[in-house]
């Protein structure tokens, strides 16, 4: 922002005070973590106890089989020398250049390591802590927008405020059952984004982590969405409940083919980014595809919902990996190395001196979204 | 304190810890109280950050600056306390108490109000525009930072700070009249 900074800023700056975050804070940051420490070394031994153990056995598995062969040494003086081990002298062959960048190996499979939520605070778009829906008077709110959804009542997307642009979702709550009349109190669920986006809200039906769920969608500017999904516990019967949102686009599917969705969250600024949010042993845990496929900034990952593939996108080339059924793994279905060199065009394709770069990539994407409209 | 090669390291000790509370504590304490206006929750909250720090340090990866990275975890985790609060407590509003400072030509045009009444004015905007006018006004973070920190496009920050510096002049104005 090119704007001068206004003159009350400099007033303004520090007036919160200094020196907050005091000296007895600080001890007792400390002193919460050693805390913590015994039981991480404790763990820490038997884990280190455990790796020595696996190596001693590696070690004597490997040292068996040379014990086998009986070697029997020759006699003094009787050694000659082997011609044989001297290597022939190459033969002169063509000079290849090697690639301007060099294409490391793919692995074929890679393992997923699903974290957990708690861990990865600030790093990811997610919300996972329970919600329960607080009940707010109607008439405290201005509606803009009734969204029916069948018999469980309406969805109300309204603002607090005449000159507010912040969309929120509330839940009406009905007198009697199934197809009653609504009572004068919703259920207030939470922010869905923003005036402008008001028709691009959705509510639908989700089984997200095997749970029925109502899945509210919307739109908070260009390249910004909002995904909450509630539920119900019988614990806390009619009570609209949450513990799982998302800033990011997602994809609900059931990627590992084990009966259950997850969400495969999607992320582009300056970089493109997957995230896979999976429930494990009752826990909600990521697995970030970026990380996994070594194509952390300034390389990409996206995820193609139709065929299922994630492609690790890097400056010369393209992988592409499959989710593997029942495991937590990638495997690599098309190792397509296509190179974007200035110098060179794409593969098949015949280069005219006349012809430019641009409209050589032009013509050569128009061919292939002509392959996969014919798919 | 140089802090980027904090994200090629798995842990901080407690010396490199206490650095970086000497030098981000205050930062993280002011964020927590603006967007939870409870110091005693500011307190709790700006603790809790930096104990995850120590535990996912890790996970920083480079991509925004350290002061970035831990307000974004400050703001997660005034969130998550807001959230409850909101949902199952009633939320004692805490009282802004600022230092006294001589105000400048400008404030004195604008209607001669003190450093007080003027932190005042900020803290009961509306949640959005008083998040991007302190992360602009505190923290100095540039409109990428905040756009990184909030996850919002950088023309909707400028939009907010905007009108966030409006409004705070409009009833500073109002004071002079």
């Amino acid at each position: 922002m090119n704007e001068k900074k206004p003159e009350w800023y400099n007033d303004a700056k520090g007036g919160l005070g200094h020196a907050l975050f005091d000296e007895q804070m600080k001890k007792d940051v400390i002193r919460r973590i050693q805390d913590q420490q015994p039981k991480r070394s404790k763990y820490g031994f038997w884990t280190a106890a455990a790796i020595a153990v696996a190596i001693c056995i590696v070690a004597f598995l490997l040292v068996i089989p040379s014990l086998t062969k009986d070697v029997v040494p020759s006699p003094a003086g009787t050694q000659t020398p082997d011609i044989e081990s001297t290597p022939p002298t190459p033969e002169p062959t063509d000079t290849i250049p090697p690639s301007e960048t060099p294409i490391a190996t793919p692995d074929d499979q890679v393992q997923l390591a699903y974290m957990d939520l708690a861990n990865t605070i600030g790093n990811y778009p997610v919300e996972f802590n329970r919600i329960e829906a607080n009940r707010i008077a109607k008439s405290s709110v201005i509606v803009k927008r009734v969204i029916e959804y069948g018999d469980q009542g309406n969805f109300l997307i309204y603002t607090k405020d005449e000159k507010d642009t912040q969309l929120y979702s509330g839940m009406e709550i009905l007198t009697g059952g199934q197809g009653s009349e609504p009572k004068p109190d919703i259920y207030e669920l939470g922010t869905v984004g923003e005036l402008p986006y008001l028709n691009d809200i959705e509510v639908k039906g989700s089984n997200l982590f095997g749970q029925y769920q109502i899945h509210i969608y919307g739109v908070c500017g260009a390249n910004c969405v909002t995904n909450n999904w509630i539920h119900f516990d019988e614990a806390t019967p009619v009570v609209p409940i949450s513990d799982f949102r998302l800033n990011a686009h997602v994809f609900e599917m059931d990627i590992d083919e084990d009966g259950t969705m997850e969400a495969i969250a999607s992320e582009s600024s300056t970089i493109s980014k997957i995230e896979i949010y999976k429930k494990i042993n009752g826990q909600i845990k990521i697995a970030d595809l970026n990380i996994a496929l070594n194509a952390e900034h300034p390389n990409s990952v996206i995820f193609d919902n139709e065929k299922r593939i994630f492609k690790a996108i890097f400056p010369n080339y393209n992988l592409s990996y499959q989710y593997k059924k029942g495991e937590d793994t990638l495997e690599l279905v098309d190792n397509s190395q296509v190179t974007t060199d200035q110098d060179r065009l794409m593969t098949g394709a015949v280069y005219e001196e006349k012809d430019s770069i641009e409209s050589k990539w032009t013509e050569w994407k128009s061919t292939l979204n002509g392959i996969r409209t014919l798919k | 304190m140089d802090t980027q090669y904090l994200k090629h390291v798995d842990s901080v000790d407690g010396s490199e810890l206490r650095l970086l509370m000497d030098q981000y504590g205050d930062d993280v304490w002011k964020y927590a109280y603006v967007l939870t206006k409870d110091r005693e929750q500011a307190k709790d909250i700006a603790q809790e950050v930096f104990i995850k720090v120590h535990n996912s340090i890790h996970f920083f990866r480079g991509q925004s600056s350290l002061k970035t990275w831990l307000l974004t975890i400050t703001r997660n985790l005034s969130f998550n306390y807001l959230k409850s609060s909101y949902f199952r407590r009633i939320l004692l509003f805490g009282t802004v108490k600022p230092r006294q400072t001589n105000p400048s030509a400008e404030l004195a045009y604008l209607g001669k109000q003190s450093v007080s009444e003027l932190w005042d004015i900020i803290l009961k905007s509306s949640d959005k525009l008083r998040e991007v006018l302190v992360l602009d006004l505190e923290h100095e973070l540039s409109v990428q930072e905040i756009a990184t920190l909030l996850n919002l496009p950088t023309g909707t920050v400028k939009s907010r700070l905007h009108r966030a510096r409006k409004e705070v002049e409009e009833k500073l104005k109002g004071w002079g009249q």
